[in-house]
Order: C-alpha cells, then sequence, then structure tokens
C-alpha cells in the first residue's frame, strides 16, 4: 500500500514545476505572477496580436464563474492552465477551450469579498480566503496541500490581494485598514505555511516611526493596508510595495505628524523583511489616498546615465520617479488635471499644500477624488515606446470629516468623499514618458467613471485595457489608435493578460462575471 | 394579538434550542421514521414530500422556519400540523438537519482513530483519494470531505460507491490516432475535447478529433464490497473519520 503511495507521489513529484526562474524570465508563453514579472511592467513579448492583426481579435470562449458578483481576479497561467479566483474559490480552466479542471471552495471562509488573483509556485497553487487564510493547492488535481491562518478577523482583519511567489515564499498582506485594522505585510514559507518575517506598517511604541503618530494608542490602529500585489528586484534583493492610508480616513485630528509608514513605498530586504529604505508619499493624508499603485521598477536614462528606478503614480494626482537602491527623491509631476489639494511636490519629494483642503463637518471640495486620480488597475511599460500607460480618473469630490473619537472594527473612518453630482467624474488611459513625466498621448473614455480597469503592453505594439463602459479595448501603443474593441456589458473591475498556448496567443480579462477570452481568428480546420 | 403571541412562543421555542447531541439525533431518527418518512423517504431521499438529503428546501431553511413547519404544517402542502412536544421536535430537526448539512457539522458515533487506521491500511482508501496532498489522485481529494458532504452522502460513498459519480472522475481509456493510449479519470468531457488526468496526476488536453476509441467505463472504480471487506463498528470508525476531515481542523 505504502509503495503505491509512494509511487504517485514520486510521479507527481516529476512533473513540470514552476521554478522560481520562470517567474524571474517575465512573461512569455506563460502569466505567472499578478504584475507579469516580477519589475511590475505588464509588458509581454508576444507579437501574435499587433497593430496589423489587433483588428482580427474574437472571442475564443467565456467562463461563467458561479457566484461571481465582481471579479477583480487576474488570473496566472502555467502550460495551457488558467487559474482565477472568486471569493473563497479557485478554478482552474484549459486555456485553449475555457473548460473547468477543477474547481475548490472553501467551505468555512467568513463572508463573501472581491479576490486579486491566485500566485504559483512549484506544484502548487494559492490564494487567500476573505478571513486571511493562505490556502495551497496541488496545481494539477486541485487538492489541498494545506490551509494556514495568517491573521486574524477579530482583530479587523480581511485578504484580497493576490499573494506574491518570490524565492521559495509567498508574500501576504491584508485588508482592514479603513475600519482599524495596524498594517503588515508577512512571508510564509512556500513549502509550509509557516511565517518567516513580518513587517509591521505601523511602528510599535518606541520603534522608528512612532514619533509620527501624535498619540500611542493610534499605533494599535494605524492603518496603513497592504491590499495590493508588490514588486522585487532580484539584483538588489529588495521587495517593493505599496501602503494604505492611516486610520481614521478622513480625521487626522487624533493622529497628528507624518503617521508612517502609511501611504508610503517600502522597500524591504526579502529574506528577512528588514526595513531598507521608505518614502512617504502624502504625510499625514485626509482623504484616503492609499499608494496603492504597484510600485513599477524601470531602467531608464536619467539626467544621462542609466539609472534603476521606481516610478509610481499615485492616487494623489502626481507620477514619481524615485531611485530605487537608495529610496532618493528624484521626481513628481502632476499626471491629472483635476489636482488641487498641493501646488505641487518639492525637491525633497514634500507636497506644497493648499491651506483649506482638509476635510470639514460641512465638506470641502478638493481634486482628486476618493478613488484617487490613479489606483490599483494596472498601469503597464512599453520598453520600445518608452512609455507608461496609466487609467486616470479626473474627479473632485466633497471631502467630510468628524471628530467622533475612533473606534476600531465599527465601520467608522471619520467619514468621507462623496462625488459632486453637477461634476461627473471621467476616464482617461493616458501614456506618460517616465524620462520627463509628460503626457505623450490620452484616450479619453466615455461612462460613468466606475470603472477599475487595468492594462497590459506587448511588444506587438498594442496596449490592451478595459474601458470605462465595459469594453476590452486594443490600441497602438505609441499614438493610442484604437485598433479594436469588444462590449462584455459589464462594469470591468479587472487587468488583462496575454499569453501563448499551442502556438495561438490569447487575451483574457475578467467581466463581473465572467472570464473572457479572444485570440486572432483562426479559419476552422 | 394572538399572532404576536404565537410569535413570543416561537421565539420562547428558539430560546429553547438545544444543543444537539447523539441522543437526539437517536430520538430524531425513531421519531422520524414512525411521523415523516412515509412522504419523505427512509433515507430522506423525498418521495410525496421534498428531498431533505439533497435538495434545498431544508438546508436553506433557518431553524425557526424549520420548527414552525414542523410544529404547524405547512398549509396548502400535504405536510400536517402535530401535537408532537416541542422537545421532540427538536430532536427530529436535529435528525433532518443532519440529513443534509455537513457532516463535520452534526454528531456522528464511531472512533476516529480507529477510523484512521482503517482509511490508511486496511481500507486502502490512499491508493486513490489524498488527504493534505497524500494518497492517489484518481478519486476526489478528501482533505475537506467533511465539509463538503453530508453524513449520509458519505455513508454512501463508502457503501454504495456506484450510486452517484463524483464529476470530474469518470474512469475512461481513450486510444488515440498516435497510437497513444491514455487511462485516467475524465476531468472534463464534452463533444470537442476531453480533459484527462491519469494515475500520475498527468493532465492531458485531447481533441476528440484525435480519438479512435473511448471506453468510458460505467459506475465507480471504488471497490463496492465495503459491507464484506469491513465490520460493523469498522464502518462506522471509518465513517465517523470522514467525517472529521476538514482542511481548517487539519492546521
Amino acid at each position: 500500500m505504502r509503495v503505491i503511495l509512494w509511487m504517485g507521489l514520486a510521479a507527481l513529484a516529476a512533473t513540470a514545476q514552476v521554478k522560481y526562474e520562470d517567474i524571474l524570465a517575465g512573461p512569455g508563453a506563460n502569466w505567472l505572477t499578478y504584475a507579469g514579472s516580477y519589475s511590475g511592467q505588464r509588458h509581454s513579448p508576444l507579437t501574435q496580436i499587433n497593430t496589423q492583426t489587433a483588428k482580427n481579435l474574437t472571442a475564443k470562449w467565456v467562463y461563467h464563474v458561479p457566484d461571481a458578483k465582481k471579479l477583480e481576479a487576474v488570473p496566472v497561467v502555467y502550460d495551457g492552465i488558467l487559474y482565477v479566483t472568486n471569493s473563497n474559490q479557485l478554478h482552474a480552466l484549459d486555456a485553449r477551450t475555457g473548460r473547468k479542471i477543477w474547481v475548490y471552495r472553501d467551505e468555512q471562509a467568513e463572508g463573501s469579498r472581491v479576490n486579486r488573483g491566485p500566485a504559483i509556485l512549484g506544484d502548487k497553487v494559492y490564494f487567500v480566503t476573505t478571513d486571511c487564510h493562505l490556502v495551497a493547492l496541488h496545481r494539477k488535481t486541485g487538492a489541498v496541500l494545506w490551509h494556514k491562518k495568517y491573521a486574524d478577523t477579530k482583530e479587523g482583519y480581511f485578504a484580497t490581494m493576490a499573494p506574491f511567489a518570490v524565492k521559495d515564499k509567498i508574500i501576504v498582506g491584508m485588508g482592514g485598514g479603513d475600519s482599524g485594522a495596524r498594517g503588515f505585510l508577512k512571508a510564509l514559507s512556500a513549502e509550509t505555511g509557516e511565517e518567516v518575517w513580518n513587517f509591521w506598517t505601523v511602528p510599535a511604541k518606541g520603534e522608528p516611526g512612532a514619533e509620527t503618530w501624535s498619540k500611542d494608542e493610534t499605533l494599535r490602529w494605524g492603518g496603513a493596508a497592504t491590499w495590493l500585489s508588490g514588486t522585487y528586484d532580484p539584483a538588489l534583493n529588495l521587495l517593493y510595495w505599496t501602503t494604505g492610508n492611516p486610520w481614521p480616513d478622513f480625521y487626522g485630528g487624533d493622529r497628528l505628524g507624518a503617521n508612517l509608514y502609511s501611504d508610503s513605498l517600502i522597500a524591504l530586504d526579502v529574506d528577512t523583511g528588514k526595513l531598507k529604505w521608505y518614502f512617504q508619499f502624502t504625510p499625514h493624508d485626509t482623504h484616503d489616498w492609499d499608494a496603492q499603485s504597484w510600485p513599477v521598477l524601470l531602467d531608464i536614462e536619467w539626467a544621462g546615465k542609466m539609472r534603476k528606478v521606481v516610478v509610481h503614480p499615485n492616487r494623489n494626482g502626481f507620477f514619481y520617479v524615485l531611485d530605487r537602491v537608495t529610496g532618493e527623491f528624484l521626481r513628481a509631476t502632476q499626471f491629472a488635471d483635476k489636482v488641487d489639494w498641493a501646488k505641487g511636490i518639492d525637491a525633497k519629494g514634500v507636497p506644497i499644500l493648499t491651506p483649506g483642503k482638509d476635510p470639514t463637518p460641512g465638506g470641502t471640495r478638493a481634486c482628486p477624488a476618493v478613488r484617487g486620480a490613479a489606483n490599483w488597475m494596472s498601469p503597464s511599460y512599453n520598453p520600445a515606446t518608452g512609455l507608461f500607460y496609466l487609467p486616470t480618473l479626473e474627479q473632485c469630490d466633497i471631502y467630510s470629516s468628524s471628530a467622533k473619537e475612533p473606534k476600531p472594527m465599527t465601520g467608522f473612518a471619520g467619514t468621507g468623499g462623496e462625488q459632486i453630482p453637477a461634476e461627473p467624474g471621467q476616464m482617461f488611459l493616458r501614456a506618460i514618458d517616465p524620462k520627463t513625466g509628460k503626457r505623450v498621448w490620452q484616450y479619453p473614455m466615455t461612462g460613468p467613471a466606475t470603472a477599475w480597469a487595468g492594462t497590459v503592453s506587448t511588444a506587438g505594439g498594442v496596449v490592451l485595457f478595459g474601458d470605462d463602459a465595459g469594453h476590452l479595448v486594443a490600441a497602438e501603443a505609441k499614438s493610442g489608435k484604437h485598433l479594436w474593441h469588444f462590449g462584455t456589458s459589464q462594469n470591468i473591475t479587472a487587468s488583462p493578460i496575454t499569453y501563448l498556448v499551442d502556438g495561438q496567443q490569447y487575451v483574457t480579462i475578467c467581466s463581473a462575471t465572467h472570464v473572457f477570452t479572444f485570440g486572432l481568428f483562426t479559419p476552422a480546420e | 394579538m394572538r399572532i404576536s403571541l404565537l410569535f413570543v412562543l416561537a421565539a420562547i421555542a428558539m430560546a429553547q434550542r438545544p444543543a444537539w447531541k447523539q441522543e437526539d439525533v437517536a430520538a430524531g431518527r425513531q421519531l422520524y421514521m414512525s411521523s415523516c418518512s412515509g412522504c419523505h423517504g427512509l433515507t430522506g431521499e423525498g418521495g410525496r414530500g421534498p428531498n431533505l438529503m439533497t435538495g434545498r428546501a431544508v438546508s436553506r431553511s433557518t431553524d425557526e422556519v424549520l420548527f414552525q413547519a414542523l410544529k404547524f404544517g405547512l398549509p396548502g402542502t400535504d405536510m400536517p400540523p402535530t401535537n408532537l412536544p416541542d422537545e421532540k421536535l427538536w430532536q427530529i430537526m436535529a435528525y433532518v438537519r443532519g440529513l443534509s448539512a455537513p457532516a463535520y457539522e452534526i454528531p456522528v458515533e464511531g472512533d476516529e482513530k480507529a477510523g484512521a487506521a482503517l482509511y490508511f491500511g486496511k481500507g486502502g482508501c490512499t491508493r486513490c483519494h489524498a488527504i493534505a496532498g497524500k494518497g492517489g489522485v484518481s478519486g476526489p481529494d478528501l482533505t475537506s470531505i467533511g465539509h463538503q458532504r453530508s453524513l449520509n452522502l458519505i455513508r454512501e460513498a463508502v457503501l454504495d460507491p456506484g450510486r452517484r459519480i463524483a464529476p470530474g472522475y469518470q474512469r475512461a481509456t481513450l486510444h488515440l490516432k498516435s497510437g497513444q493510449t491514455l487511462e485516467g479519470v475524465l476531468r472534463d468531457f464534452t463533444t470537442y475535447n476531453y480533459t484527462l488526468q491519469d494515475q500520475a496526476g498527468e493532465l492531458h488536453f485531447v481533441k476528440a478529433a484525435d480519438v479512435t476509441d473511448q471506453r468510458i467505463l460505467p459506475g465507480s472504480p471504488m471497490p463496492a464490497n465495503y459491507r464484506e471487506l469491513l465490520t460493523a463498528a469498522e464502518r462506522r470508525d471509518l465513517i465517523k473519520f470522514l467525517s472529521r476531515l476538514s482542511a481548517r481542523g487539519a492546521q
């Protein structure tokens, strides 16, 4: 009996494994991590879909995700199998046909929330449950290998993010920062789920940064959540992660100070979780401007020589360029037109504030809107055009505040931002040159300004993105010229990916309830 | 007034809902057999009344709704009211809930440890089924089966495996144009495509046009002789062990 069992296991172990080196190599036939590559560029070398052929894109299959209401997942694809998540479930599909291979549902998870996708490493595929369990499944059979609880819902935590597989670790973060949970980022063993390190994004009393919070008790509930995936530089061995707003979101009177490390980019040693450097975009934020657009790593010419930089379009309306070795601030340029909370960013990276833009009990008009000029919708970068493709929202809101005593885990955010009915927002896809910070072209969208759709760039000279009217659109990367579109009739809240199976290049995007997949038209055999 | 009094009484009854014990389930079973099985079937499979095992009538109703239905009947249907005391109605509910509730959530008789020994030993279950990554791949993963199946369905799967085949686990042999023969379970098949998983766990995506002959085996590959292979006590222990399998409990 035992012999048979071990033979079975040995046979499974001998099959193809997703290696760390495969993820390092970046996208190609496969799409192995949330942003496609560790650099976060979401740029695919595939060229079958190009500026000439994109007009021949056609639907290949559609998969309905039962129970789905608002899919936010970016699938991963390996060896012709596509893995996609919904709340507390993971579906494995044949990427050629969209037919289900297996589904795992965690019947015990608490409640229902969005989920931003799976991770893959070795023979395992991973996802997080609403209530902060990291689940490891066998990627071919869907068999449960383990569940590991890494945070407690009783302390206000929940999880929505795509786990991040790097080396022999799975990096996991948390949500709950908007109701008074203390932020953290953890590395768990990819093999067993055991915790390897933990970094608190709000320091403990006495630690560096704690002095940026006026009251000690606020350190216990400071927010600075980590609900999006990050990026990684293998040469520097650094993990780059952005953090959410401080709490209470809209009332800062109980947390005077800069409130580190909220609204920041943190660079951590991936092996130890030790902080190498940090940069805070919005000190003492009172507009809920999480720094949740992931940090994109670029090697670009800067003042005459090549420089390793990290770029970050922030919810606050500015596009930042930092040196990613040291964290040195290089430049910030305004990428949205509707920005009035600050007159600019000074030479040290500090916002030059406009007086009177803080939320008040009666309401204060300020721009950008609470949703931010940018947000977690995936941007992309095409090294051939040198352009950064950024979904942008032009909108202002009325921000109101309440000085009520903050009580964590009661849904209290110190009140909020409301859209101004007479001033509807508008979304754009903007192409920005990171070398200059200048806008090169823009693609205006029609719609209710409610999309949360991202982009993917390809070596075929095409950028694919979801628009604000529920279309997947292909545009020419260098000019923004429209090439093709397809209507899903739903608000898109996810980002497209591209991959290759059996010689066919596919593009996949989730709509609210379905997984849509496209490829070039091929005549019947 | 009368209505609100009724609600108060119902609320009192609700407040007295006991924690279900093994004795309640057993007593409830006796009562069910004498009062309910005529319409709902001996195993809850339904008949004149709805299926209580896999149907939604029970699993989607709150305790309060079920209690009211038991006590007062369902006007306009054949479900009659009863004079049985509330305590006995709760016992019936304990049993009826267990017909469709995940096995893990209800009390189950047997010796879990002895069941584990049977599972990993004499039962031969690991050949086809895995728990926490250990075991074969040609049967459904059992890591969390206590949450995924009711006790009745677990018992049925052990004692009468051919009655219901888990989707994606039909055994098949495919002969291909290339001369290759594939054997395993069909995770999916349509008029156009097959997804076959072999015993090593390898997935084969095959176009129907490339298949020259297909043999899909009827029934379950699982041995149908556990009644003979195991004593009544052993079967009870094995089912108890399976009913406690929980992905989260196992961590």
